[in-house]
């Protein structure tokens, strides 16, 4: 063997894909993480393709299908016609289910993001300077975690309504403190590390730190819990909107239509059966998918 | 140990005086005015200004949150809207059923959670294990709600074996309508104690205290249990634990579906019928129970971990 071909497999050996690209390769492997992220990926197509086509047809399309009331095939169960059926105005249930992907989806993933930005900052503050400040925002989190986060949905719905934004809200502020914990666990666990001190001593602000060196490297838990969270995030919505406190009707968000399907159940099984599997799929998808990440981002997190 | 639990307990009041807090602080925050509900529509303008005046409405927020937690230690919730009467006895009233439904929760959790989580981790990769973990996937996707309705489907609709909805007469009554509602409260649990259990599980299985405690001539089933699951059970503990608090949320859920007569379904109603002061009591009690839940819980880790005991004489207190 020449010295060439030792340089070249010791080059092989130790190339270098980054992180992410690491993580990527790991997360080609598992084919259940990528069966998943394709049904996601399905799921967002379908959400921005409804949307599409509402702001061209400038909603003709989804008053006709989605909305419009169709008495003569009431609660008709699934045929050729309609796959999965009608449901108790005779509305296509495959219609509903597809217009219905938005809602769980923007919700989902806003929701999280809005946790993302509250948790991260207080996290990221109370990781970085430690003592005092560490210990107040912490006791904060303990309480907000005592609240059962179903319980503190129902209670800021039952007071401010059902609009969009408090919905949001619902959903989101429970999940901030167990985001906090996690972003304050990785920055706590990279703040004492040598490169930081170093970059302190040129003279970087503390907001720089934590944004550019401090972040960057605390970011695979953060991501892995906020990419599991969207799940439960999704079941919340659907949980409120069966209650009838979540998204109203005739939106035909998923859980708003089991609600109402739940009158109908002697006559029509279809239509309380089909819009609980689209929750169940689109939910074991993004978990599966999160695992995945998990798995692929730190192996060592795997339990 | 004491000193332990005494720490704990004495904690456990600043985080109930926060948590109150804050959900009063969002309560409050609900544009009903009790004044205008408790008079009617026919009310004039005076007469509720009057009424606001003599409840204290306009007070600061201080001094009504004040006067909430006053009231609330002398176990006075305010009263209902629509029922006239005070809301510490309805939320009485319906406990123990809530406490009914969610205990059996758990207990099915344990139950067939735990024996499923065994097997499949001493069978890894067999057919068993592939199937109960698939299961384990569905059911902590799956909304609870739905898997409420597919049982009634099932059980009630197609094969009338349980009751769809409320609460049977007598003991046998009783437990007839608890099976479905037990259940479908449980599912999430049960998926996420087969999944803990499992994991932890293999952790311990291939230790070497597993193999001395075999060559000793223990048998397999008494090694399993005693030296196996005893080592594995402290993340299983954990987790339930922190499944009663999703199971206290789900609650509402369940008891809506099966029309259980519970503080889940009571707050719905009372949600309906903007009955603030029901809403706020309901809200309350749950967040203290899942408090004092979530206590026993860390004490029961305590007790059955003996490091965790260890450092608590070492250190003091010890940061989780």
């Amino acid at each position: 063997m020449s010295e060439k071909q030792v340089g070249n497999i010791i080059a092989k050996g130790t190339e270098s894909r980054g992180l992410w690209g690491e993580a990527w390769h790991r997360f080609k492997k598992n084919k259940t993480a990528i069966a998943g992220l394709i049904i996601v990926i399905l799921l967002v197509v379908i959400a921005i393709a409804t949307w599409v086509i509402d702001a061209v047809t400038q909603g003709s399309v989804y008053n006709a299908y989605v909305i419009e009331q169709n008495l003569s095939q009431r609660l008709d169960g699934p045929s050729l016609q309609h796959i999965f059926g009608c449901d108790e105005y005779g509305r296509d249930i495959l219609f509903r289910l597809l217009w219905g992907t938005r809602y769980s989806l923007f919700i989902g993933l806003i929701s999280i993001l809005i946790a993302l930005v509250g948790g991260g900052f207080l996290g990221a503050v109370a990781g970085f300077y430690g003592g005092k400040l560490d210990n107040v925002i912490m006791r904060v989190m303990d309480v907000f975690l005592s609240i059962p986060s179903m319980v503190m949905a129902i209670a800021i719905v039952s007071a401010l309504g059902s609009s969009i934004f408090n919905l949001l809200l619902s959903i989101a502020i429970p999940q901030i403190p167990r985001l906090a914990r996690i972003v304050r666990a990785s920055v706590m666990s990279v703040r004492d590390r040598e490169f930081i001190e170093a970059t302190r001593a040129v003279g970087a602000s503390d907001s720089l730190i934590i944004w550019k060196y401090i972040l960057p490297n605390a970011m695979a838990p953060i991501i892995v819990q906020a990419s599991l969270s969207v799940g439960s995030a999704i079941l919340s919505i659907a949980g409120l909107s069966f209650l009838g406190i979540g998204v109203q009707p005739p939106a035909p968000e998923w859980g708003s239509i089991l609600n109402s399907a739940r009158t109908y159940m002697r006559d029509a099984w279809h239509i309380s059966v089909i819009p609980g599997l689209m929750i169940m799929i689109t939910v074991l998808s993004l978990n599966l998918a999160g695992d995945g990440l998990r798995d692929a981002l730190d192996p060592k997190l795997k339990n | 140990m004491w000193r332990y639990v005494l720490k704990r307990l004495i904690l456990l009041i600043p985080v109930m005086l926060g948590t109150i807090l804050v959900v009063y602080f969002i309560m409050d925050r609900s544009d009903v005015d009790p004044a205008r509900v408790m008079l009617g529509e026919a009310a004039t303008e005076e007469s509720i200004a009057e009424l606001r005046e003599e409840l204290g409405l306009d007070d600061p927020f201080v001094v009504r949150y004040g006067r909430y937690l006053w009231d609330l230690i002398h176990g006075d919730m305010g009263e209902s809207y629509t029922y006239r009467t005070p809301v510490f006895d309805q939320i009485m009233d319906r406990l123990p059923n809530t406490f009914l439904l969610a205990g059996s929760g758990v207990l099915l959790s344990i139950l067939i959670g735990i024996p499923i989580g065994v097997i499949a981790a001493k069978k890894q990769y067999s057919l068993f294990d592939d199937v109960s973990m698939v299961f384990c996937l569905f059911g902590a996707s799956a909304p609870a709600f739905w898997v409420g309705l597919v049982l009634v489907l099932v059980f009630s609709l197609a094969f009338p074996i349980f009751p769809a909805s409320g609460m049977g007469k007598g003991v046998g009554g009783v437990l007839r309508s608890l099976v479905l509602p037990a259940l479908t409260i449980s599912f999430s649990g049960i998926a996420t104690a087969a999944r803990t259990t499992r994991s932890s599980m293999l952790e311990v299985i291939r230790q070497d205290y597993v193999d001395t405690a075999r060559a000793k001539g223990t048998s397999e089933g008494k090694v399993t249990v005693r030296h196996m699951l005893r080592n594995a059970l402290i993340p299983v503990i954990t987790a339930i634990g922190l499944e009663f608090g999703v199971l206290l949320g789900g609650s509402v859920l369940t008891e809506t579906v099966f029309a259980w007569p519970g503080i889940g379904r009571y707050v719905i109603e009372s949600i309906k019928s903007k009955d603030i002061p029901s809403v706020l009591g309901c809200v309350v009690t749950l967040s203290i129970l899942f408090t004092i839940v979530n206590l026993l819980v860390d004490l029961l880790y305590a007790f059955v971990d003996p490091r965790i005991k260890a450092q608590y004489k070492r250190a003091g207190r010890v940061r989780k």
